[in-house]
C-alpha cells in the first residue's frame, strides 16, 4: 500500500509538473501581446503558436503530428475554432464541380505516416481568378485566415476565409 | 533541450495533447497489470490474437457506420477473450493454434469487409491508424477520452480488489482450485479484463502493436525484481514512464506515436536486461 | 465417524475408468501411503479427492467437520513455477486464500499464520528469496507451509520428494512425520517409494492394474505376500 500510495504521488507530481509548465508559459505569453489567449479558459481554447498577435494559432510552428492532430481536432469541434486567425502550411490542391460551376480549394495536411491526411477548404479573399492566379496543384503553400460556416445545399461546410496566401 | 522544452510547454496548451498523456498513462498502467500474469500464464501470444479480433470488430463497426465502435468492440473482442482463454485448456483444438485461426481469419475478414463496402475517403489510412495507431491517442474524441479513464479505471479497481486470487491462480491453478478458489471464474476475469485492455490499448499503439505493450514492462520488470508483487510495481512504471515519454518523443519529432512507444520500451527492456546480468538477480 | 470415507469408488477421464471398487477410510491422525505404478491411478484419485473431477461412481464422504476447502494439497511443481517471479512469503501467503475475503492485501492474523507455519518448516530465513531460485527441497518445504496455511487437518501430498536429492528427500520424510506425529494433522502420501510408505505410514493402499490390491494397516501390508515381494524388490533396487 505504502508503494502504491508512492507511486500515485509521483504520478501526481509528473501530471502537476506539466500542468504547471502549461501555466508558465501561458503566462508569459499574455504579458508578450496575447491578452486573448491568456484571458479565456486554457482547455476550451486552441493557443496560439507564435508571438504574433494577429494570429491566433499559427499551425507552422508546431510538428507535423502535432498539427495533424490539431486539424483533427478542429475537424471535431470546429464551433471551438470560429472566428479565430490562424496560419497554417501544407499542399494546396483544388475540385472544380461542373454542378455549382465553382472551385473548390484546400489546403492538405499529412499525418506523420503519411497514410492519413485531413484536407481543409479555403476560400481566398480578394478578386483572385481561377484558375490562373492559383498555384499549381500539388504546390506548398501558406495561408493565414480565419475558420467561417457556409452552407451549400442545405449543409454546413467549415471553411477557411483566407487574407493572405504565399508559396514556399 | 531550452528549445525542447520550450516546445513541450507550448504543446501542453492543446487540450489534445494532454488528454492524450492522461489517457495514455491510464491505458499504459492498466495493461502492464495483467503482463506478468499473462506472461506467465504463457498467454503472450493471445494479446495478439485478442487485438486482431479487435481490429475485425472495428471494420465491422465502421461499415455499420457507429458513431462510437466501442459499443460493438468492446463485446466482441471480450467474446472472443473468454473462448481463447477460459476454454483454451479444454477444446480439441490447441490453443495457440486456435489463436492462430481467429487472429488471422478476423484480420482478413475485416480488411475484406472494410474493402467491399466502406464508404470512407481515405481506407488505406483508416486500416493504417487501426493498425498502427499513428495518431489516434492524439485524435480521440471527448466520448472515447472518458470512456478510456473509466475502463481503464475499472480494469485498476478489479484488479486490485483480486489481486491475491489472481496471484494465487496464475501461481498454481490446481492448489487454488483443490482449497477452494473458483479458479474457473477467476480465469473468466482475466480473460475479460485482457479483453478491454486490448481495446483501450488499440487506441494507443494500434492492433499490431499491443502485445509488445502489454508484454514489455512485464519482461522488464521480471529480469530484475524476484517477487510478484515487486515487479508488477516495476512493470507499471515502467509502461507509464515510456508511455509518457513515448508520446512526448513522437509529437516533438513527429513520429508515429504507438511505434514510438514500443521503441521505448523495448529500448527498456535492453537497459532491464543489462541491469538484470549486472545485479544478478540480487534485488 | 473417519474423516474422510470412500466407499466403493470408480474413477476415471471421460467415462474411460482407471480403477474401480476403490474402498477406504481416513481417520484423524491416519497417515496414509497411496502407492502404485505409474498409471495405476494415483494422481486420478488424488484429484477425485480434490474434486477436481467427479468420481465415475461411489461417493466420497467427510466427516469430523472437514470441508473441502481445508484440504491442504502439496501438488506436483508446474511448468509455469520454473520462472515465476514470487518470494517466498507470498507464495506461503496465497495458501491462506481460502479463508479470506477480497481486496489486495492479507490480514494481519493471516500474515501471523503463514509465519508460523514457515517457522515450522524451518523457512524463515528465506522469507525475501525468490522462490524460482530455491533449491527442489527448499521449495517443496515452502509449497508445504502453503498448503499448512490451507488446513490444520487433512494434508494431501502428491509425490513430495519428486526429484529430490537422498538428503532432501529424507528431510522431507522426516518432516511429514513430524507434522503428522507432533502436529496431528493427517496425512495422505501419493508415492511410488514403496520403502518409505512401509517406513512412515500408519496405513496403506496399493493400487494395481484397474483394482486396489491392498487397504490396510502398514504392518499387515509388510507381512503379506504383496507387501514382502514389493518390499524386497525396492530393496533389491537400493
Amino acid at each position: 500500500m505504502k508503494k502504491l500510495s508512492c507511486l500515485l504521488i509521483v504520478l501526481l507530481l509528473v501530471l502537476s509538473l506539466f500542468a504547471g509548465c502549461g501555466q508558465e508559459e501561458k503566462a508569459a505569453a499574455g504579458n508578450a501581446a496575447e491578452e486573448s489567449t491568456s484571458a479565456t479558459t486554457p482547455v476550451e481554447n486552441p493557443p496560439s503558436g507564435a508571438a504574433d498577435s494577429a494570429i491566433d494559432l499559427d499551425l507552422t510552428q508546431l510538428s507535423s503530428i502535432m498539427v495533424y492532430s490539431e486539424v483533427f481536432s478542429m475537424m471535431e469541434r470546429p464551433e471551438k475554432y470560429m472566428g479565430k486567425t490562424m496560419k497554417m502550411a501544407g499542399l494546396y490542391y483544388s475540385l472544380y464541380d461542373e454542378t455549382t460551376e465553382s472551385a473548390y480549394h484546400f489546403v492538405i495536411i499529412e499525418d506523420a505516416l503519411e497514410c492519413c491526411q485531413q484536407g481543409i477548404e479555403f476560400v481566398w479573399k480578394g478578386d483572385h481568378g481561377y484558375p490562373q492566379d492559383y498555384p499549381e496543384e500539388g504546390a506548398v503553400i501558406q495561408v493565414t485566415g480565419s475558420l467561417e460556416v457556409y452552407e451549400e445545399s442545405a449543409m454546413e461546410y467549415y471553411r477557411l476565409a483566407v487574407d493572405e496566401l504565399t508559396i514556399i | 533541450m531550452q528549445i525542447m522544452i520550450e516546445k513541450l510547454s507550448l504543446y501542453f496548451q492543446f487540450p489534445f495533447v494532454r488528454y492524450a498523456l492522461i489517457v495514455g498513462v491510464l491505458i499504459s498502467l492498466s495493461s502492464s497489470l495483467l503482463g506478468v500474469t499473462l506472461v506467465l500464464k504463457r498467454f503472450s501470444f493471445i494479446g495478439d490474437g485478442l487485438s486482431h479480433v479487435a481490429f475485425g470488430a472495428i471494420a465491422i463497426a465502421t461499415i455499420l457506420n457507429l458513431s462510437n465502435n466501442m459499443v460493438l468492440v468492446v463485446p466482441i473482442t471480450v467474446l472472443c477473450g473468454i473462448l481463447l482463454l477460459a476454454t483454451g485448456q479444454h477444446t480439441k483444438i490447441k490453443g495457440d493454434a486456435a489463436v492462430a485461426m481467429l487472429s488471422v481469419g478476423s484480420l482478413a475478414i475485416g480488411y475484406l469487409l472494410l474493402n467491399l463496402f466502406s464508404v470512407s475517403a481515405n481506407l488505406a489510412g483508416d486500416v493504417c491508424a487501426t493498425l498502427f495507431g499513428s495518431t489516434a491517442i492524439l485524435t480521440l474524441t471527448m466520448t472515447e477520452v472518458w470512456l478510456c479513464i473509466g475502463m481503464s479505471l475499472l480494469v485498476i479497481a478489479v484488479f486490485l480488489l483480486f489481486y491475491r486470487q489472481i496471484f494465487a491462480v496464475t501461481f498454481d491453478e490446481t492448489f487454488a482450485k483443490a482449497t477452494g478458489t473458483k479458479a474457473n471464474i477467476y480465469n473468466l476475469l482475466i480473460a475479460v479484463i485482457i479483453s478491454v485492455i486490448i481495446v483501450l490499448a488499440m487506441n494507443l499503439v494500434g492492433s499490431l502493436l499491443i502485445s509488445a505493450l502489454v508484454i514489455c514492462p512485464a519482461l522488464s520488470a521480471m529480469r530484475v525484481f524476484k517477487s510478484f508483487k515487486s515487479v508488477i510495481l516495476c512493470s507499471v512504471v515502467i509502461s507509464v514512464v515510456c508511455t509518457a515519454l513515448g508520446i512526448l518523443l513522437a509529437i516533438l519529432i513527429s513520429t508515429p506515436v504507438g511505434a514510438t512507444i514500443v521503441t521505448v520500451d523495448i529500448i527498456t527492456f535492453g537497459l532491464f536486461s543489462l541491469l538484470g546480468r549486472m545485479t544478478g538477480g540480487k534485488i | 465417524m473417519a474423516l474422510l470415507t470412500c466407499q466403493d469408488l470408480a474413477l476415471g477421464y471421460e467415462g474411460k475408468k482407471v480403477v474401480e471398487n476403490l474402498s477406504f477410510s481416513v481417520d484423524s491422525g491416519d497417515y496414509l501411503c497411496v502407492v502404485g505404478e505409474n498409471g495405476s491411478g494415483k494422481s486420478t484419485l488424488i484429484k477425485t479427492l480434490l474434486k477436481l473431477m467427479p468420481p465415475i461412481k461411489g461417493q466420497i464422504l467427510t466427516g469430523d467437520g472437514l470441508k473441502q476447502n481445508e484440504i491442504g494439497y502439496l501438488p506436483q511443481q508446474t511448468e509455469v513455477q520454473k520462472d515465476f517471479p514470487a518470494s517466498v512469503k507470498e507464495v506461503v501467503l496465497s495458501g491462506c486464500l481460502n479463508r479470506s475475503g477480497l481486496g489486495p492485501f492479507y490480514s494481519s492474523g493471516e500474515k501471523k499464520l503463514a509465519l508460523a507455519n514457515m517457522e515450522k518448516l524451518g523457512i524463515t530465513n528465506l522469507a525475501k528469496r525468490c522462490y524460482r531460485e530455491l533449491s527442489g527441497g527448499q521449495q517443496q518445504r515452502v509449497l508445504l507451509a502453503r498448503a499448512l496455511c490451507a488446513t490444520h487437518k487433512l494434508l494431501l501430498l502428491d509425490e513430495p520428494v519428486a526429484g529430490l536429492d537422498p538428503k532432501a528427500t529424507a528431510d522431507m520424510y522426516q518432516l511429514i512425520e513430524k507434522l503428522n506425529a507432533a502436529d496431528g494433522i493427517t496425512v495422505i502420501m501419493i508415492s511410488h517409494d514403496i520403502g518409505a510408505a512401509a517406513r512412515y505410514a500408519s496405513h496403506i493402499l496399493h493400487i494395481g492394474h484397474q483394482k486396489p490390491l491392498f487397504y490396510g494397516r502398514k504392518t499387515d501390508y509388510t507381512a503379506s505376500e504383496l507387501g514382502r515381494a514389493f518390499c524386497l524388490a525396492k530393496g533389491d533396487e537400493a
